[in-house]
């Protein structure tokens, strides 16, 4: 009988306008932002291989080791693969940074961009499933049990032998059928778009990633369908249901996920950015003015050097700026890792804050299976620093013995100045089973909110007056 | 009869589940919006007065003109108090920029958390874009429908009632009763917020607070009379809800969050942080050609000319390297930005954002205004520093040190102000956005009007 019920329920909805005009929207606004982003993110990676050959030339004409050392290399942010489908973080303009000796990096903002994608909000899948299949989660659901309350349907159906237990199960199946196959067929046609661009290299860990993505995404579309049947049990009339759903929606998906990060703010506030920065200025400054006290009168005590005398004098200079910058860079480290801590718990209040709403649940959980969350942002960072060390090692490497500065080429011989074998900024995403144990905790949530919410319309609805 | 038939309309909305769940709805969201971003802005305007404290002090402590020109002061826009209602591209406006002799470097967000990046702000302008016009929908979309479906249209009709008449009864009624709620609560908003936080808006911030909520009122117009069209060409108000949900997903949420990245995938222009690597190589090569020079055996004068003839070598190829560039990014920008339009939704966010002093205008004039102080600094930093070598000239060592390491009064150096653009400018350069809000009220209601005439009682 519950397959009967099942194919009942599932077909009045394939007849719905309602479900045609939704479906006709899931399956077009997925196609679209996979087709655009997937533009988007060969445009990304073609400028990025271009940039890396040219910051790498740019940094050949630097012509001594020192001038490299001092100026630095550019390095820009890899595109991640996933964010054809998850653009996350990857929004930022902070696409480039500067690695050094002298300061921790970063990568960096450029007055010289394109702001306007600021402004919205972008339509990856993560946006079409979060904002608008989980408003058409509701538009589905809405009238499931306060409509045929209303026309009578309920009460002809209840005249038969029809446990209510499998009437509820089967509304629910079948309503959610008819919302998980345009779901599915998107994003099966999204697969489809990805694996024909030779310019998205998707790999296996890729595509198991998507997969699970894809059952998260379901989940996020039964915890709202389940609270869609929920009011539609307890209201009286499919109008009353469909304004409070139309209002939990709102709550749920445009307001408690953006308001973690500002309220967060104000519960766990951190320093602000132009007060840290000023403290590493600071300690810097000190650090500089004892190394610079100790060199006081160094040009009258030059001039009576011979040539010998001299590089030897240059050589300790050097060796003390080393000391200077290697203490400078460690109460830099210092100053940053303890705002960064703060920064991480201010983070993790936003997303406890925030996860009262399913919705900010699915985007933490699926940014960060597909490495373009928050998770992944922290470990660029951390992988820029890492390169920092390497460049820092390949440079005292090259500069070895060498005294001077190098502003006119000394202690950087510019015919032996050949940057070829300097180590790469290479960054990888770690294992998706790491990704994915980092996310458990959103994952079950929505599995305890699809539960939770399921078994509240389930008992509602024994309970349930059908008049 | 006019008067009866608006009184009618009204009294009917102000009765209904819908009014009440919106007004507590609307109340919450933009009261809530309102204090939390009004609480952030109080902690920006604390820093903001912290890092103009810090800047002075650094420059009453010692002087040195070298590091002033190479390294730089780090200088910001104070707070923009309109961004605690629409944030617009505030975040990117409100970075502290290091300006010295080579190119300014832009500092890191004060936006640290990456969450900021994955959610929107919740402002007004978000609030009335999304919920606003969702609301607006479903005011209008049973107006017409609705009354057919109950049967209340045919009695209405059976008097001698001018059917323009009750059609802008209808119009009016409902938009009244729906903007009723909203403006009530931007109205505590503003009283809780000035109340509660720093929030002080100047003469030029009111009217542009005033402007932004006509431009509400049009953009949300726009949607009601766009409910009211679906309503009268389609004969059910389940049916007439779901075209208008198509469409509002299709207006809202869909073409203005795809046309910036279309724009930016087929209008291909270089990554700043390549042009940011061509100014460094223009920089490294005129100084690198300086090197073979004999500089010994030149007097001081000939020094001098030679590194301010390099200095402007570089400035001229710099500078058309940029303008070439602006020029690209300004068709890129462009290019999204009429993409865009085609909703009504880009046009409010552009016209709101523009009168919050957050939007795209603003941010390049920043960015003119940042190239336009940078030199203004510079030349005040050779100016005092030429001056005090002319006052010493003739002095003994200790004396002369004294004099040329004395603080920099922070008067003598220009004052980092970017100025609000005035209104007249800000209207003139949206006019577009202005003009296809009224042009779509307009077009939308004479659609609503001629359907309404042919609109079938006994169908």
């Amino acid at each position: 009988m519950l397959r009967a019920l099942i194919i009942k329920e599932w077909l009045t909805s394939l007849l719905e306008l309602r479900f045609v005009i939704c479906a006709a929207l899931c399956v077009i606004l997925g196609i679209v932002s996979v087709v655009v982003l997937r533009a988007d993110l060969e445009a990304r990676r073609v400028e990025f291989s271009k940039n890396q050959s040219l910051y790498k030339d740019q940094a050949q004409e630097y012509g001594s080791f020192r001038q490299l050392e001092r100026q630095g290399i550019r390095v820009d942010r890899p595109p991640q693969t996933f964010q054809v489908l998850f653009y996350g973080v990857e929004k930022t303009l902070d696409r480039t940074a500067v690695v050094s000796d002298d300061f921790l990096p970063g990568f960096q903002g450029d007055l010289n961009n394109n702001p306007a994608v600021l402004l919205f909000p972008v339509a990856d899948l993560l946006f079409v499933v979060a904002v608008v299949l989980s408003l058409l989660a509701f538009f589905i659901s809405y009238d499931t049990v306060a409509g045929e309350r209303e026309s009578g349907t309920l009460m002809l159906l209840m005249s038969y032998s029809v446990p209510r237990d499998l009437i509820i199960a089967a509304k629910w199946i079948g309503g959610y059928l008819s919302l998980a196959l345009p779901f599915l067929i998107s994003l099966l046609v999204g697969a489809i778009i990805i694996s024909l661009s030779t310019d998205v290299p998707f790999t296996s860990t890729d595509w198991q990633a998507f997969a699970i993505a894809g059952v998260v995404s379901l989940l996020l579309l039964a915890v709202m369908f389940s609270i869609g049947l929920l009011v539609s049990v307890r209201a009286r009339s499919s109008t009353t249901s469909i304004l409070s759903l139309l209002a939990l929606w709102v709550l749920l998906a445009l307001v408690v996920p953006n308001l973690g990060p500002y309220v967060a703010e104000l519960v766990a506030p951190v320093p602000n950015i132009g007060q840290v920065e000023r403290e590493v200025a600071l300690r810097a400054k000190q650090i500089s003015d004892t190394y610079q006290t100790d060199w006081r009168g160094m040009r009258s005590r030059m001039r009576n050097m011979t040539r010998e005398e001299r590089g030897a004098f240059f050589a300790e200079i050097r060796s003390q700026r080393d000391k200077a910058q290697k203490e400078i860079n460690k109460v830099t480290a210092d100053i940053v890792h303890d705002f960064e801590s703060r920064l991480a718990w201010q983070t993790d209040v936003a997303r406890v804050l925030t996860r009262v709403s399913p919705v900010a649940s699915f985007v933490y959980a699926n940014t960060d299976i597909g490495a373009t969350g928050v998770r992944h942002e922290e470990r660029l960072v951390n992988h820029l620093r890492i390169y920092q060390r390497q460049f820092g090692r390949y440079i005292s490497e090259q500069t070895q013995g060498q005294g001077g500065f190098g502003w006119d080429g000394e202690g950087g011989n510019g015919e032996e100045y050949s940057i070829d074998d300097m180590p790469a900024f290479e960054y990888r995403n770690d294992e998706l089973g790491e990704r994915l144990d980092a996310r458990i905790v959103d994952v079950l949530l929505l599995v305890l909110f699809a539960v939770a919410f399921f078994m509240a319309a389930f008992v509602s609805f024994l309970r349930s007056d059908i008049n | 009869m006019f008067a009866a038939l608006l009184g009618r309309e009204f009294r009917s909305h102000l009765l209904t589940y819908r009014f009440g769940l919106s007004s507590v709805l609307l109340l919450t969201l933009i009261v809530g919006s309102a204090l939390v971003l009004g609480f952030s802005y109080d902690r920006q305007l604390a820093a903001y007065s912290e890092s103009k404290n810090a800047r002075e002090q650094k420059l009453s402590e010692s002087t040195d003109f070298q590091t002033l020109r190479w390294q730089g002061m780090q200088q910001e826009k104070p707070p923009n108090a309109l961004s605690i209602f629409a944030v617009g591209l505030e975040r990117e406006l409100s970075r502290a920029v290091t300006i010295s002799s080579g190119q300014p470097k832009l500092g890191r967000s004060k936006y640290s958390s990456a969450l900021y990046t994955l959610f929107p702000p919740p402002d007004l302008l978000y609030i009335i874009n999304i919920v606003g016009s969702l609301l607006a929908v479903l005011f209008a979309f049973n107006a017409i429908s609705g009354d057919h479906e109950d049967g209340t249209m045919r009695l209405v009709m059976s008097n001698s009632v001018p059917r323009h008449l009750l059609l802008l009864a209808k119009w009016l009624g409902g938009y009244v009763a729906f903007m009723a709620p909203l403006l009530g609560s931007v109205l505590v908003a503003i009283l809780l917020t000035s109340a509660l936080t720093s929030l002080q808006l100047t003469g030029q911030e009111w009217a542009a607070l005033a402007g932004m909520l006509g431009v509400a009122a049009l953009y949300l117009s726009v949607f009601f009379t766009l409910g009211l069209v679906v309503s009268v060409y389609t004969r059910r108000s389940s049916t007439s809800l779901v075209v208008n949900f198509l469409i509002w997903v299709l207006l809202v949420l869909a073409i203005p969050n795809v046309a910036p990245i279309v724009a930016r995938a087929t209008v291909k222009i270089p990554s700043p942080g390549a042009i940011a690597g061509e100014r460094g190589a223009i920089r490294t090569n005129a100084w690198s050609a300086m090197r073979g020079r004999d500089w010994r055996n030149m007097s001081r004068d000939e020094r001098d000319e030679l590194r301010a003839k390099t200095e402007q070598e570089i400035e001229e190829k710099t500078a058309r390297l940029l303008d070439d560039y602006s020029r690209r990014l300004e068709t890129q920008v462009s290019a999204g930005v009429s993409l865009a339009r085609i909703s009504p939704s880009s046009s409010f966010v552009y016209a709101t954002a523009a009168l919050a002093g957050s939007g795209l205008e603003d941010y390049s004039s920043l960015r003119q205004y940042i190239d336009r102080y940078r030199l203004q600094y510079l030349e005040a930093i050779d100016t005092i520093s030429d001056e005090r070598r002319r006052q010493t000239e003739g002095m003994d060592r200790e004396e002369r040190d004294e004099i040329r390491e004395a603080p920099v009064d922070p008067e003598d150096l220009p004052s980092f102000s970017p100025t609000r653009r005035p209104m007249g400018e800000i209207l003139a350069a949206n006019d577009i956005d202005l003009l296809v809000l009224i042009v779509l009220n307009g077009v939308f209601f004479l659609a609503a009007y001629v359907g309404f005439l042919k609109f079938d009682l006994v169908d």
